[in-house]
């Protein structure tokens, strides 16, 4: 494009640790310095990260409850529409509305929903499908990134001191440093 | 409060004092219980009906507690489960009330007893039908002679694996080392099926023969998992209770402990309610009518507030209570719903028994309470007088450090 577009253009400033402690070190840090966007990559499980990061628990259960709520009762209407309204059946002169027989299909709707909330949900909360991320641009990265490493990113918009975050990480004992920016 | 993740203890070098208090709680729950027990018991030889069905309800509702904790004690050794080692004694504890079950249950073997209780003690009284149908299938297993046999059967097999278990924890507690974890561990596993096949036939025993002609597979484990459940609830309650005193247990139960029972009894709730559940759709879809009456005097009759009451107070409250990770980790709410699901858990044996007793409704009466807490506070007053002289933390135990230092995954 001709004109340059108005919106500031991002960059991330990636850091790599060989242990744990080095990244919940660079975790707090970069918190205290007042950075909202970090974020973690590690190919193992990372306890301590949240806390570090002071991120507030997951939004994950109240969108798998309301899963469950959609999916016993969606059933329960369900079946009274079917079996007590639209078509109704004497099955052995028990009653129409029957609702032990109803509860192992109300089980079912409810496990089904609450997981394809859960799966659903988790995936738009992390922003997923994600075909591509700037982070993939950096070849050290993608390199350890899902193997060995522990990677924090800091994203800042571009050229606000960069080269002062990345100095802080070396400072924290990072093995290697790398910088993504965004292109406008 | 309770130890964090960071505890150092060192290698087993706890020096707790062994437990020498207790007096008073030995003392409350001992005259609860001896009077309840003696009420109730006065009552049944003076010929009243509900104090017998009341005796026996509380009888069935204790033991299997006790079973509950036996059970939990033995999986736990099966396992080799490490995590449970510093909150181990509770379970022992519980478990260890066996015997004082057993001579609680003496009264109920007397044939005043099965008179008053057990309809198939007087076939005589069976209208033609019936009869014959129990001279066809039942008459042989329902003898009085059998009867006992099968008694003597499972109290070896719930004495023996109660005090095996235990008394190799006495020795743990002296020696150390891996010797009697490993014969625990091989014992407990051997148990299991003995003890859960045991607690399976006197629930058909105690309880489903009270109406003979009504059966349900599944009823022996329905009446197993209530007693799991109630023994979980007690050990939750024992825990919680006593976390300020560095000497008893509750004091070492970390918060991934605490975590671990609150979600234990969300199971367990979940259990309970599977199984009900599925012995009333089973009777349901089957529509036979040797089976219906069973349902047909609880959903029909003034009994369907109680039944209700169960599906909502013994599954859907403490379930929804229970699912947040948050409610877990409070230990007084923790606690309250330990105490309502124990409660729930002898309304449920209540809502087993006398119906037997009274077809239109439940018609309470003093003996309902007095059998309860009787047989109760003589069972717990036992079971603490059983830890006095004891480590309440198995101190020499090679996995208590693993224990301390567990985590919660997640």
């Amino acid at each position: 494009m001709a004109h340059a577009t108005t919106e500031p253009t991002r960059s991330w400033i990636l850091a790599e640790f060989t242990h744990l402690d080095g990244l919940l070190s660079a975790c707090r840090k970069m918190k205290a310095a007042g950075h909202s966007d970090i974020d973690t990559y590690s190919p193992y499980p990372l306890h301590g990260v949240d806390e570090a990061l002071g991120w507030k628990p997951s939004r994950i259960p109240f969108i798998a409850a309301t899963g469950a709520v959609l999916g016993g009762t969606g059933a329960l209407l369900m079946m009274y529409y079917l079996n007590a309204v639209h078509y109704p059946i004497n099955v052995a002169n028990r009653l129409l509305i029957s609702t032990p027989t109803w509860i192992p299909i109300m089980f079912e709707c409810t496990v089904l929903l609450t997981g394809l909330c859960t799966f659903f949900g988790l995936n738009a909360l992390n922003g997923l499908p994600r075909p591509h991320h700037p982070v993939f641009e950096s070849e050290a990265f993608v390199k350890t990134a899902t193997s060995s490493a522990y990677w924090i990113s800091v994203t800042v918009p571009s050229g606000e001191g960069d080269q002062q975050i990345m100095d802080e990480l070396r400072a924290v004992g990072a093995r290697t440093v790398d910088l993504v920016k965004e292109v406008p | 409060m309770a130890t964090t993740e960071t505890v150092t203890v060192g290698p087993l070098n706890l020096d707790l004092p062994r437990f020498a208090g207790g007096m008073k709680w030995i003392g409350v729950f001992g005259v609860i219980g001896v009077i309840g027990t003696g009420i109730t018991l006065a009552g049944a030889f003076g010929g009243n009906q509900d104090a017998w069905f009341s005796y026996q309800a509380a009888f069935a509702f204790w033991t299997a507690t006790a079973v509950g904790g036996l059970i939990l004690l033995a999986a736990h050794h099966a396992a080799n489960a490490k995590w449970p080692t510093a909150i181990r004694r509770p379970m022992e504890a519980v478990a260890g009330a066996m015997p004082v079950m057993l001579v609680l249950g003496i009264p109920l073997l007397l044939p005043n007893a099965l008179s008053a209780i057990y309809p198939w003690y007087h076939p005589e009284k069976f209208d033609a039908e019936l009869l014959h149908h129990f001279h066809g299938h039942k008459e042989l297993y329902l003898a009085p002679g059998v009867y006992y046999v099968r008694q003597a059967i499972y109290w070896v097999v719930f004495l023996l694996a109660t005090e095996v278990i235990l008394s190799w924890s006495k020795k743990l507690d002296e020696v150390g080392g891996h010797e009697f974890i490993r014969k625990t561990r091989s014992f407990s596993a051997g148990m299991l099926p003995f003890i859960i096949l045991a607690v399976t036939w006197a629930g058909f025993d105690w309880l489903m023969s009270l109406t003979p002609f009504w059966q349900s597979t599944i009823f022996g484990a329905y009446y197993g998992a209530g007693g799991f459940l109630a023994a979980i609830a007690i050990v939750t309650i024992a825990c919680l209770a006593t976390r300020s005193d560095r000497s008893m247990f509750g004091y070492w139960m970390t918060k991934h402990h605490q975590h671990n029972l609150g979600k234990l009894l969300l199971a367990f709730v979940s259990f309970w309610a599977y199984i009900g559940f599925s012995q009333l759709l089973l009777v349901w879809i089957g529509n036979l009518p040797e089976e219906v009456p069973y349902y047909w005097i609880r959903l029909k009759t003034g009994w369907l507030p109680m039944s209700t009451f169960l599906i909502f107070g013994h599954f859907a409250l403490p379930f929804v209570l229970l699912v947040p990770r948050t409610v877990k980790l409070m230990p007084r709410l923790l606690m309250a719903i330990a105490i309502w699901v124990l409660f729930v858990c002898m309304v449920d044996v209540y809502w087993m028994v006398l119906p037997a007793l009274h077809e239109d409704g439940p018609h309470y009466s003093l003996y309902n309470f007095t059998a309860f807490l009787g047989v109760g506070g003589i069972a717990a007053a036992f079971a603490i007088f059983r830890l006095r002289g004891r480590y309440l933390v198995p101190v020499k135990d090679p996995y208590l450090v693993d224990s301390l230092q567990y985590l919660q995954p997640h």
